[in-house]
């Protein structure tokens, strides 16, 4: 390729991969200030004052936390507990198939199938009445809509973590692990040994760039949470959604804010991520 | 470089020095021939909800093809609706650019805020044939949301806020917006309120009840009379609250998934803004065939829903001649079938000939919603705008979100 035509495609990749993000984000710093958007009305920081007031913002940052750090933290146990405990299984039809159908399946059509499956008028809990064990359908336990965000963590989960296993199997191949297990277990030591001290670290260190990305992308998740979450707290993505989707055009600056600090939140979480991953690597090599 | 020039077509063909916005006036100054003649052969763009299969299956099933084989216009349709259209509308103004969509079914908020940003095209009423049959003396279609339609918008349906009930769970459901607390009370679970449009308006409805004068909400808004009578909504919903489905832990951000947990019978009650969606709802089996309707006393909102025309639409004729065809006697009785839509007529039936008149009062009638002159009584006028928008915001601060609601 000449160069010319390389530097083309540079500036129109670097457009779309970067321009077009920060563009949003320089319009969103922007509405937050009353400077652009439907109603601008000129400077004003009365945006920002308010936000001091509204703990909507701040609940939804605690509660997204909260669902990315247990979607990630129960999908990375399940597979590692699949890879480790049961490489055979793995290895014979149909595990290995079964583990793309998740794959396939868009999560609104996940947390829908979950919606019917759980929800107090779902299968589960009519057949749970017929069975007798509950005394009515409302009696069913909630695993939708429920305060702790169980639907949303359990539909995250179950697109989350045959992905997870998937990527695990793949580096405990290449990495040869199954021929590390032979050695150690020749030098003597326990399987759980082998475990803990060499496999889950090799495996999670190979694997922290796609963990960090899926943990980013469950705190920015928008359908799930909208199906199979509450009105309050909301995750960050519906909260913004919410605002930005109100009767009153007033809110949308609000919106704007909450949009451009979630934004900005998010690339100081992924640098300061990079920047500890970096740090280890180099005092391992 | 050639190769490359694909990548900006899309931008090349939006700045078609041939497809621009022109002033109203150069539209509103013509004829209605001269209109009909200019529509012919275009595209029409047209916003709105897109909600519900039997709407959408009536814009696409027949007044698709209809306005294509009466003028040879194509009507093109996409979902928007509310702030998210307003919004669109006025980037584009904002861009200078002539705009994507020609068409637009609004009302309320949605009408009053395009006004604010001046995206609607008009006054145009008067210029189409058919606006001599629409009820403009009616207040129920002529003033939306406590704003006069001024020829900006075209009304296009009348519908009427309702309960829904399963008259197999409930035997007697409260009469009233009085009754309601007590009933809430005695039958835990059954009950909740959409966090959405049809919410709102319940929760207006049952405001101005609280008030006993519903006149105290006509005109501009009264903050002293909100504050007041929101209050006192407040207070009454949070008492109710731990009676409501999942104990007023959660509410249902959409209407549909509240017409689902009462289909599933999970919940007795749903609402809805069309005083005939349960006969349509029945029909189509997703109720239960014990599914009724009726308004509480005192009553509730009803309203209009409109058209209007951009104000940049590229297509403005078109969008006219659509319009102008969507208020005939032909496409509002076909509307009107609570088979089809159910969905109430604007025209005012007198001013028709006694054979299309003949042909509205036969209808299929309504089998499980009130009949209309029944419910006409207990018709409460829409209040402006700003009462729907502080009951969304408040209902969030102080139900949802559980914050102490300030002493009245």
């Amino acid at each position: 390729m000449k160069p010319a035509n390389r530097s083309w495609l540079l500036l129109m990749y670097a457009l779309l991969v970067a321009g077009l993000p920060l563009a949003g984000l320089g319009y969103a710093a922007l509405g937050s200030v009353g400077v652009v958007g439907p109603l601008a009305t000129g400077f004003t920081g009365q945006h920002w004052q308010a936000l001091l007031h509204d703990t909507g913002l701040l609940y939804a940052a605690l509660y997204s936390l909260w669902i990315a750090t247990a979607v990630v933290g129960v999908s990375v146990a399940l597979a590692l507990g699949l890879v480790l405990h049961a490489q055979r299984t793995l290895r014979r039809w149909p595990l290995p198939g079964l583990l793309y159908v998740p794959l396939i399946m868009p999560a609104l059509v996940v947390a829908f199938y979950l919606f019917q499956l759980l929800s107090g008028a779902g299968w589960l809990s009519r057949i749970s009445f017929r069975l007798g064990l509950t005394g009515s359908p409302e009696a069913f336990p909630e695993l939708v809509q429920d305060a702790a965000g169980l639907g949303i963590i359990l539909a995250h989960v179950l697109l989350l973590f045959p992905f997870l296993t998937l990527l695990l199997q793949t580096i405990y191949h290449e990495s040869r692990l199954d021929d590390y297990r032979q050695l150690t277990l020749t030098l003597g030591a326990r399987p759980g040994q082998f475990r803990w001290r060499v496999a889950v670290p090799m495996l999670l260190r190979r694997a922290a760039p796609t963990l960090l990305l899926s943990f980013i992308a469950t705190l920015g998740a928008y359908d799930i949470p909208l199906l199979l979450g509450r009105p309050y707290p909301q995750m960050l993505s519906v909260y913004i959604a919410t605002r930005l989707q109100r009767f009153d055009l007033r809110e949308l600056p609000g919106a704007y804010l909450a949009g451009f600090l979630v934004a900005v939140g998010l690339l100081l979480l992924i640098a300061l991520l990079l920047r500890v991953l970096r740090v280890a690597q180099a005092e391992r090599s | 470089m050639k190769k490359y020039l694909f990548l900006f077509l899309p931008f090349l063909s939006a700045c078609n020095p041939t497809d621009k916005a022109r002033e109203p006036q150069q539209v509103l100054t013509q004829t209605w021939p001269q209109i009909e003649a200019a529509a012919k052969g275009q595209t029409v763009s047209m916003l709105m909800w897109m909600g519900d299969p039997l709407i959408n299956r009536y814009m696409s099933t027949y007044v698709k093809p209809e306005l294509q084989r009466r003028y040879g216009i194509e009507l093109e349709i996409a979902a928007s609706q509310g702030a998210q259209l307003v919004q669109t509308l006025a980037a584009e103004q904002q861009a200078g650019q002539p705009s994507e969509a020609d068409l637009v079914w609004i009302n309320g908020e949605t009408f009053y805020q395009l006004r604010q940003v001046d995206a609607l095209l008009g006054p145009f009423v008067d210029k189409l044939p058919n606006a001599q049959l629409l009820d403009l003396q009616n207040p129920f279609i002529n003033t939306d949301f406590q704003q006069p339609v001024a020829g900006m918008e075209a009304p296009w349906g009348n519908v009427q806020f309702n309960f829904i009930y399963d008259s197999a769970r409930v035997a007697r459901p409260p009469r009233s917006f009085a009754e309601l607390p007590a009933f809430v009370q005695a039958h835990p679970g059954q009950f909740t309120i959409p966090n959405e449009f049809t919410g709102m308006t319940l929760l207006k409805s049952w405001m101005m009840a609280l008030s006993g004068k519903p006149e105290l909400f006509r005109g501009k808004f009264d903050e002293a009379v909100y504050r007041k009578w929101s209050g006192a909504l407040w207070r009454q919903i949070n008492t109710s609250r731990p009676y409501f489905w999942k104990q007023g832990q959660t509410f249902p951000e959409q209407l549909a998934p509240l017409h689902q947990l009462f289909a599933n019978g999970e919940v007795a009650f749903t609402f809805s803004n069309n005083d005939a969606e349960v006969d349509n709802k029945v029909n189509q089996k997703v109720f239960p065939a014990t599914a009724r309707a009726y308004v509480p006393l005192p009553g509730t909102i009803q309203n209009s829903h409109y058209l209007g025309v951009v104000r940049g639409a590229r297509h403005p004729e078109a969008a006219l001649v659509a319009i102008n065809f969507l208020i005939s006697p032909e496409a509002q009785l076909r509307k009107m079938d609570p088979n089809v839509w159910g969905d109430h007529t604007v025209l005012n039936l007198q001013a028709l000939p006694a054979a299309q008149r003949q042909q509205f009062e036969q209808l299929p009638s309504r089998r499980y919603a009130p009949r209309r002159q029944n419910i006409q009584g207990q018709a409460l006028m829409e209040p402006d705008p700003e009462y729907m928008t502080r009951l969304f915001k408040d209902f969030r601060t102080y139900v949802i979100e559980k914050q102490p609601v300030p002493a009245g």
